[in-house]
């Protein structure tokens, strides 16, 4: 009973704790090498040019009527003929 | 420990008088969902008693198809107005910096008070249309392609007046782009409307 509770020896003491640290070393030097492999063949790209703090310049009255003109459609005539054809069928 | 139950129950009690108690009254947009699923429901079952598979199926497709070509179309109009919308408010500060060239704007300014009343008329046009609903009127087998007709004819007429909204829209910023290149003498090529 005495020998179950009796201390362990310092020499013991001792290696568990080394086994401790080396684990802990190991597992650090292997996460840091994942993170070297997986990020080694990315180049991270920052944007050298910042956004002109000078405003652009207005569009010609021209532009903004083509601008316009982006916003014309048929109304959905297409689909509607579709519709109609398919239910052409009862 | 008499005392923490007395304490608790006048807690409780407190609680139950000031806690207000709101009257489980329908509103009307609940009324209008509430219609509406009912129609949705009273349509499945009267298509359900339909036996031609084939004609099911059609009627039954294009149904669905009118609910995604309004939702679809819709969201077009309503983005198109929010472009049409841009556009004018960079004609307006356009034609502002001419006004402080000393050039005269007031046709420009009238045209811009036009076509903002047209813009919010089309947006209201676009949503009331995106909030309607259409439901094929199913009675008997040999009056189903009548239905299937009124019900699409219906919706293409509606579509194609909120469509006509935003063509109406778009047509009164081109005005105000028109008085603007008057001012200033540019010209405009294809400012014609569709």
């Amino acid at each position: 009973m005495s020998n179950i509770l009796a201390k362990p020896d310092l020499a013991s003491q001792d290696k568990s704790k080394i086994l401790i640290v080396l684990g802990f070393a190991i597992f650090f030097g292997a996460c840091n090498y994942t993170n070297q492999a997986n990020t080694s063949s990315v180049i991270p790209i920052t944007p050298s040019v910042t956004a002109s703090p000078t405003p652009t310049p207005s569009k010609s009255l021209n532009e903004l009527n083509l601008e316009l003109n982006s916003t014309v459609d048929d109304g959905g005539q297409a689909d509607l003929n579709a519709l109609q054809k398919d239910s052409s069928g009862l | 420990m008499k005392k923490f139950i007395v304490l608790g129950c006048l807690f409780a009690l407190a609680l139950i008088v000031t806690v207000p108690i709101y009257a489980q009254t329908p509103s009307a947009a609940t009324n209008r969902q509430m219609r509406r699923e009912d129609e949705r429901e009273n349509f499945r079952s009267k298509l359900n008693s339909i036996s031609d598979e084939k004609k099911k199926a059609i009627v039954d497709r294009t149904d669905k198809r009118i609910v995604e070509i309004n939702a679809n179309r819709t969201g077009i109009m309503t983005r198109h107005l929010t472009k049409i919308e841009e556009i004018l408010n960079k004609i307006e500060t356009r034609a502002l910096e001419v006004e402080k060239r000393g050039k005269d704007i007031s046709a420009v300014k009238a045209a811009i008070v036009t076509a903002r009343t047209a813009i919010a008329s089309a947006k209201s046009a676009v949503a009331t249309q995106a909030a309607k609903t259409y439901t094929i009127d199913v009675t008997t087998e040999d009056k189903l392609g009548l239905a299937v007709s009124s019900t699409r004819t219906a919706f293409a007429k509606d579509l194609q007046a909120a469509h006509q909204s935003v063509v109406t829209a778009r047509k009164s910023v081109r005005d105000v782009l028109k008085a603007l290149a008057n001012v200033v003498g540019e010209k405009l090529p294809n400012a014609t409307e569709i």
